[in-house]
């Protein structure tokens, strides 16, 4: 169940009040960029499907069922965006924007830690932009949205077996990628 | 699962995500137990799961929310969830690129190019002279409009009429093709100005696609 006060701020917003979405777009800003960044892999397309994400979800609030969790909505419809995205410029491979590996509060304190830990992310998220869009999003959706194959699978409309295939191949792939890493 | 089968790419993804049955689940776990390659595989596997659950999230290093309630706040109807499309606000702090805008000058001369000369002379069959006579009235009444107001457009003006001088008299000169081509000048112009006439759509039709394009279809 959603807190009260997603629920809350998204009636308020459907009402027309933007301090209320305002609160909401400080609130799941940074999930939404972390969804836009692995399956855009660089720091500018993620700003603006972040940006467009948000506008998108405003202009369609009423679609979203306010039993259910608000972060997963989000993230639903910023996942479906860079999936237009990649559709309407034809992206099959993706740059990948380094400069955003930091260590984040929580990580080791030592510098050869953070500068091993920096160094780790990079590659696994090199190697996450290096699949086809397909294989990104499949192994976004499991891996970071924690949907099921089926929830996957009509979320993509592509029948189960698909998923799977790409599911399971996307990880082989990333497994041949990280191998030299480990 | 028996001594010679290996451990399929199926069973093995879905014992990682949890998905089997207990059954299934000691069947596996015992062949590993002797299974030297189906090991190494899982453990490969096992690895991609790790590191995907120890990925960082990335440290948001700027506010977004101002950019956003900027860009929603003239599309609101108060107390009303629907909301006015305001295609300002689909890209925000962002114009048309220099490539967007050299794109868009290019068509409209080419769309004027049409209106002028195309379009008057072969569907409405009016001669030649006469479309010609009728596009040098309309750049007189160009010069004027533009005489009255800046300076530095009259430059500018001479320039596009030598063009356009060139351009007449290669219209009258007529178009030289090779000889197996059986076309008159009119009728190569007439194929370039449809040809022109289906880009610009076409390239409308993209940019309205692009606009919409969340709208319309969100799946691969």
């Amino acid at each position: 169940m959603p807190s009260q006060t997603d629920r809350d701020l998204v009636r308020q917003a459907r009402q027309g009040h933007t301090e209320a979405y305002g609160e909401l777009v400080q609130n799941y800003q940074s999930r939404v960029f972390n969804v836009c960044y692995r399956l855009m892999g660089e720091l500018r397309e993620a700003e603006d499907m972040t940006q467009e994400t948000f506008i998108h979800a405003f202009r369609h609030l009423g679609q979203y069922d306010p039993d259910r969790p608000f972060a997963a909505w989000i993230r639903r419809v910023a996942t479906n965006l860079c999936i237009n995205r990649y559709k309407t410029h034809k992206i099959d491979s993706l740059p990948f924007d380094e400069e955003l590996e930091k260590p984040v509060p929580g990580d080791p304190v030592t510098p050869e830690a953070v500068q091993l830990q920096a160094e780790k992310s990079e590659k696994v998220r090199a190697a996450i932009c290096s699949l086809p869009p397909v294989y990104r999003v499949v192994i976004e959706l499991r891996h970071f949205q924690d949907l099921s194959y089926t929830e996957i699978a009509e979320q993509l409309n592509l029948p189960l077996s698909d998923v799977k295939s790409h599911l399971f191949r996307a990880r082989r792939l990333l497994a041949e990628k990280l191998r030299p890493y480990e | 699962m028996n001594n010679q089968t290996h451990i399929t790419e199926e069973a093995m993804n879905e014992y990682l995500d949890g998905l089997l049955g207990q059954e299934e689940q000691n069947a596996f776990e015992g062949h590993l137990e002797y299974c030297t390659e189906c090991y190494n595989r899982l453990a490969e596997l096992r690895f991609v799961f790790q590191a995907m659950d120890e990925l960082p999230e990335v440290m948001l290093e700027r506010d977004f929310q101002p950019e956003i309630l900027r860009a929603i706040a003239p599309a609101i109807v108060p107390n009303d969830i629907s909301v006015v499309a305001s295609s300002q606000t689909e890209k925000m702090d962002r114009g048309l690129s220099s490539t967007t805008w050299l794109i868009f000058i290019i068509q409209l001369i080419a769309a004027g190019f049409l209106f002028f000369f195309a379009i008057p002379s072969v569907l409405g069959r009016i001669p030649l002279s006469v479309v010609l006579q009728y596009t040098r009235q309309v750049q007189m009444a160009l010069v004027i409009l533009l005489q009255n107001s800046l300076p530095e457009w009259r430059q500018l003006w001479g320039t596009v009429q030598n063009f356009s001088g060139v351009l007449i008299r290669f219209w009258e000169q007529g178009i030289r093709l090779p000889g197996w081509i059986q076309s008159s000048a009119l009728e190569v112009f007439m194929l370039l100005a449809v040809a022109t006439l289906l880009w610009v759509m076409v390239n409308g039709w993209l940019l309205w696609r692009r606009k919409l394009g969340n709208h319309i279809s969100i799946w691969l």
